[in-house]
C-alpha cells in the first residue's frame, strides 16, 4: 500500500516535470546553415561530366567509335563476299546453273 | 541576455500579406527573415517530437527548406506560424516512423545475435528542463515515445510547446473536443506506462 502511494507520487512528479520547461535555442549558426542549405539546393553544383564541353567531347568519342565499328564491319563484309564469289566460281555454283526446271 | 534580445518568446507576426508575397516570389531576404523569426518555434517543436538535439536541428533546417519550396501552396487564410507548426509536426512524424522501422530492423538483427543500442542509452534529456526534474522528465519522454502518433503530437504541442488546446486543434486540423479527448487519453496512457515503469524499477 505504501509502495503503491510511492509509485503514484513518482508518476505525478514525472507528469509535472515539464511544467517549468524553458524553450531551447538552436545552434548559433542555425539561420546561416539553413540559408547555405537552401542555396545549395537552389543552385546545385553541376558535375563536370554534365558540362556541355564534356558532353560534346563524349559525343565525339562515341561518334568516332561508331564510325570505326561501321567501317570495320563493311571491310569485313567486302572480304567475305569476294571470298564467297571466288568459291562459287571455282565450283561453278552460280545460281543460273541451277535453273533446270524453267 | 543577448539571446533574449535576439529570440523572442513568441514570434511577432510579420506583416503577413506583403511578407508572404515576397516569400512567394522566392525573395532570399524574406526567407532569411522567416528563419530568424521562427527558428526557435520550429526547432522546439522538432526537439519535443524527435527527442534528439542533433536530429531536431537538422530537421528544423529541412522544415524551412520545405516551407520555402512549397510557399506557393500556402493559403492566405492560414497563419504562417500555424503552417510552420504543421510542417514541423509532419516532418517529425515522418522521421519518427523511419526511426521506428529502423528500430524494428535492429530488433530483428538482435534476434540473430547482433549488437543493438540499449534503450537507456538513447533516453532524451530536454535542455530546457530544470536540473531537479531532469531524471523524471527523461522517463516521461521515454513514455511519450510510446504513445500513438496523434496522442504524442497533441500532448507534445500542449505540454512541451506550451500551446493551448485551441492552437493544437488548429495545427492538427481537429475539433477542440477531439483534442481534449486526445490529451486526456494521452495522459491516461502515460500514467499507465509510468506506473508500470516505476513498479519495476522502485
Amino acid at each position: 500500500m505504501k509502495e503503491d502511494r510511492h509509485i503514484e507520487q513518482a508518476v505525478e512528479e514525472s507528469l509535472r516535470s515539464l511544467d517549468s520547461l524553458k524553450k531551447a535555442d538552436p545552434g548559433p549558426w542555425f539561420a546561416a546553415k539553413v540559408m547555405r542549405r537552401w542555396e545549395e539546393q537552389a543552385n546545385p553544383s553541376v558535375s563536370f561530366w554534365l558540362k556541355p564541353s564534356w558532353q560534346l567531347a563524349a559525343l565525339g568519342v562515341l561518334f568516332f567509335l561508331n564510325l570505326t565499328f561501321v567501317l570495320n564491319q563493311s571491310a569485313d563484309n567486302d572480304d567475305r563476299s569476294s571470298y564467297i564469289q571466288a568459291f562459287a566460281q571455282e565450283y561453278n555454283l552460280n545460281t543460273s546453273s541451277y535453273q533446270l526446271y524453267q | 541576455m543577448l539571446r533574449h534580445l535576439i529570440y523572442k518568446e513568441t514570434p511577432q507576426p510579420l506583416k503577413e500579406a506583403t511578407f508572404i508575397s515576397r516569400l512567394q516570389s522566392q525573395d532570399n531576404g524574406a526567407f532569411q527573415e522567416l528563419v530568424q523569426t521562427y527558428q526557435r518555434q520550429v526547432y522546439n517543436t522538432c526537439l519535443g517530437m524527435i527527442q534528439s538535439e542533433e536530429e531536431a536541428e537538422d530537421l528544423a533546417q529541412e522544415v524551412f527548406i520545405e516551407a520555402f519550396r512549397s510557399i506557393s501552396n500556402f493559403r492566405a487564410d492560414a497563419q504562417l506560424g500555424t503552417w510552420l507548426y504543421r510542417i514541423s509536426v509532419n516532418k517529425s512524424l515522418e522521421l519518427i516512423r523511419k526511426k521506428k522501422r529502423k528500430k524494428r530492423w535492429a530488433f530483428f538483427q538482435a534476434e540473430r545475435g547482433e549488437v543493438v543500442e540499449t534503450e537507456a542509452a538513447s533516453r532524451f534529456a530536454h535542455p530546457g528542463v530544470e536540473l531537479e526534474n531532469k531524471e523524471r522528465s527523461q522517463i516521461l519522454f521515454w513514455a511519450i515515445d510510446r504513445l500513438s502518433e496523434k496522442q504524442r503530437t497533441a500532448f507534445t504541442l500542449n505540454k512541451v510547446d506550451g500551446l493551448s488546446y485551441q492552437e493544437v486543434a488548429k495545427i492538427m486540423g481537429m475539433s477542440l473536443a477531439s483534442v481534449e479527448g486526445l490529451i486526456f487519453r494521452a495522459r491516461k496512457s502515460l500514467q499507465k506506462l509510468l506506473y508500470n515503469y516505476y513498479q519495476q524499477s522502485l
